[in-house]
């Protein structure tokens, strides 16, 4: 899904003057005039003027409807995209309490059978993948993955 | 026996060598996985290089950092993963010429071009190293605005789309790098009353969101089909080398010397002379059309000069014990710990321990040919692994590595805001590699440049005043009305 850039044009504009807007509110360096407020200012200009050139382009140019459907309009594509965002999600929350390897192997099972392969497949892969990777971050790189009850029994 | 002999005598020991190797066998694993960086190798092997002696102390961080930084260009070839940041420049163009079926010749290219920019560097770490140092410290706030800022203005003509889409993702990515207590004045800055948000928003999960995470989901739209191409094996890589050698010469030397260049600037690393590079060599080629589509071209003059930088940075380290980058800032570290102090006093007292720095730069980078071939061959068999398989794994390796950097969920908060920020910025034509340029070169621009202003009491003409700083000054302005002129003259001729 795309919008054209008119669309895009406006969203900047609007977002160039939230930036600005916020900027202005930062205090200054006690005594002296440039401080943490110069910064963004000068990239609110960029993308304001940034923002005009791209609208003034799409106006001139050949007529684009407002929202071109692209991926979305495969069968499935949006779920499948939606589904992606969501195991993360979930990861995020369930990792605490379940722990790495349970986590990453449900995670992993769910997008496997999302992308048809078959469950045996999918549940060896998701289970051997999640092993390797816990032995070769949490082993072999010491970063400390989240515990739960597999990783108790290892 | 001279020092030179002294020195080359400490590193051909049976020990010494048997660890170069073994880091360097550790360098590409931690490299190769996406989200682990050359830093981050440095600083894994620092508690074991405690129970070392000074000299294989030093020959595992050198050979370590070289691999790290040359196998992070195996997932950014395969699965468009930059596996460390100086591979960020060039990941899309590697990933290109997989999609075209030839990952091996680029990951081949990567192997030669990578070894021979460590070489460069480090004979210009031997010759010049005192020299150049000298020069690279006298530059203040005014010369590393312009730096700064020539490096951002490359980045508009590194993405294929249109350089107006380049320059509003660059301008996204100096935003994202005004978040957080790191400013000027000290204040939390749009960090929303959030206590993690105050450390700024971390490069790396903001990388693997823009990369890979973008990648994964569209592969996740469109049901992961397997890759049309088959991989063409690269036979008899010498043959190939040879060619790209004799082709290219003029894209390495410039990648060499604009690499270590960038390196021996003190916060100027690997990472930032990759993008450089890459916009160099794509401004002067005689096909820049080609640039995007899977070409070797700016793949060679990059890589060339990430390693190159790699060994520049080891001047001010060595002769000041300035850090020329990351890497160097922990070596320097090590070496204080290990009684080689760096400083000018190291060159009189303890020259044979600076040839031994220099000899294990040499082997470090000749041993990255066969080592590098192995681990590419490893590599591309991952390629055969149907994408089915391969996409949701990928995503798993995206939220460790996001992960790992701070041991934090916020890595991998930012990483899913990145990575859906990434699949809507191409989805709408707009480059990604722009935007992570501005979240690593923006701390420094903006620190620069307010701090000029208030040197100058906001005189812009202070910007130009000192020699070095007008050279850089008129150069980058150069760089960034040449093309507006290109299209003045153009439309003149036309009317």
């Amino acid at each position: 899904m795309r919008v054209n850039d008119l669309v895009l044009a406006v969203l900047v504009l609007a977002g160039a003057c939230v930036l600005a807007g916020a900027a202005w509110t930062l205090p200054p360096i006690p005594g002296q005039h440039y401080g943490a407020a110069v910064f963004p200012l000068a990239i609110a200009g960029g993308l304001f003027l940034c923002g005009v050139v791209l609208g003034l382009g799409a106006l001139r140019g050949a007529r684009v409807p407002f929202v071109t459907r692209t991926w979305a309009a495969e069968p499935g594509a949006a779920w499948r995209v939606a589904a992606t965002l969501s195991a993360i999600i979930f990861y995020m929350l369930a990792a605490p309490s379940l722990g790495f390897i349970a986590t990453s192997a449900l995670v992993l099972l769910g997008l496997f059978l999302l992308l048809g392969v078959r469950l045996p497949v999918a549940a060896a892969a998701a289970g051997i993948a999640s092993l390797c990777v816990f032995y070769a971050f949490a082993h072999l790189l010491r970063v400390p993955l989240p515990h739960g009850l597999v990783e108790g029994w290892l | 026996m001279g020092a030179v002999e002294a020195g080359i005598a400490m590193v051909m020991r049976f020990d010494v060598i048997l660890t170069i190797l073994a880091a360097a066998a550790f360098g590409i694993v931690v490299g190769a996985i996406p989200g682990l960086t050359a830093t981050m190798a440095i600083a894994l092997l620092v508690p074991i290089t405690f129970f070392m002696e000074p000299i294989p102390a030093v020959g595992a961080m050198i050979a370590c950092s070289a691999m790290a930084i040359f196998a992070g260009d195996i997932p950014s070839t395969l699965m468009r993963m930059p596996g460390t940041p100086a591979s960020a420049a060039y990941t899309d163009e590697c990933y290109a010429m997989t999609r075209k079926g030839e990952a091996e010749v680029a990951l081949g290219a990567n192997v030669l071009f990578s070894a021979l920019g460590g070489l460069f560097g480090t004979a210009v770490l031997i010759v010049a190293a005192p020299l150049l140092a000298e020069v690279a410290l006298g530059f203040s706030s005014f010369e590393y605005f312009w730096l700064a800022l020539l490096g951002l203005s490359c980045a508009i003509f590194i993405g294929t789309g249109a350089p107006l889409k380049g320059l509003l993702s660059l301008l996204l990515g100096l935003f994202f790098a005004t978040i957080g207590l790191d400013n000027p004045a000290g204040i939390p800055r749009f960090t929303f009353g959030n206590a993690e948000l105050l450390s700024g928003v971390d490069f790396i999960p903001a990388m693997i969101g823009l990369f890979a995470v973008s990648e994964v989901l569209r592969a996740m739209a469109s049901g992961a089909p397997d890759w049309e191409m088959r991989q063409t094996a690269m036979r008899n890589p010498l043959k190939g080398w040879g060619r790209m050698f004799v082709t290219y010469w003029p894209q390495q030397l410039r990648g060499n010397i604009t690499g270590t260049a960038i390196g021996i600037l003190p916060g100027a690393g690997a990472d930032i002379a990759a993008w450089v590079s890459y916009a160099m060599s794509r401004k002067f080629s005689k096909t820049p059309e080609k640039f995007g589509t899977g070409h070797v071209e700016g793949i060679i003059e990059s890589t060339s000069s990430n390693n190159a930088a790699l060994a520049g940075a080891w001047v001010p380290a060595l002769v000041f014990g300035i850090p020329g980058d990351s890497i160097t800032a922990i070596v320097i570290g090590v070496l204080y710990l290990k009684g080689l102090n760096p400083g000018p006093t190291l060159f009189l007292n303890n020259p044979q321990a600076i040839y031994a720095v220099f000899t294990i730069f040499i082997l470090a980078n000749l041993a990255m040919i066969p080592l590098g071939l192995a681990a590419l061959k490893a590599g591309t068999a991952l390629l055969r692994v149907p994408r089915k398989l391969m996409m949701p794994i990928i995503l798993v390796f995206c939220i460790v590595g996001a992960y790992a950097v701070n041991n934090s969920v916020y890595g991998v908060v930012l990483m899913l805001g990145f990575g859906v920020l990434g699949f809507l910025m191409e989805e709408h034509g707009v480059p990604i590699a722009p935007c992570v340029l501005g979240i690593v070169l923006g701390k420094l621009l903006e620190e620069a440049f307010v701090t000029s202003m208030i040197k100058a009491d906001g005189q812009l003409l202070a910007f130009f005043e000192r020699p070095m700083a007008a050279g850089l000054g008129v150069l980058t302005l150069l760089v960034l009305c040449l093309p507006l002129l290109g299209r003045l003259r153009r439309a003149l001729r036309s009317a």
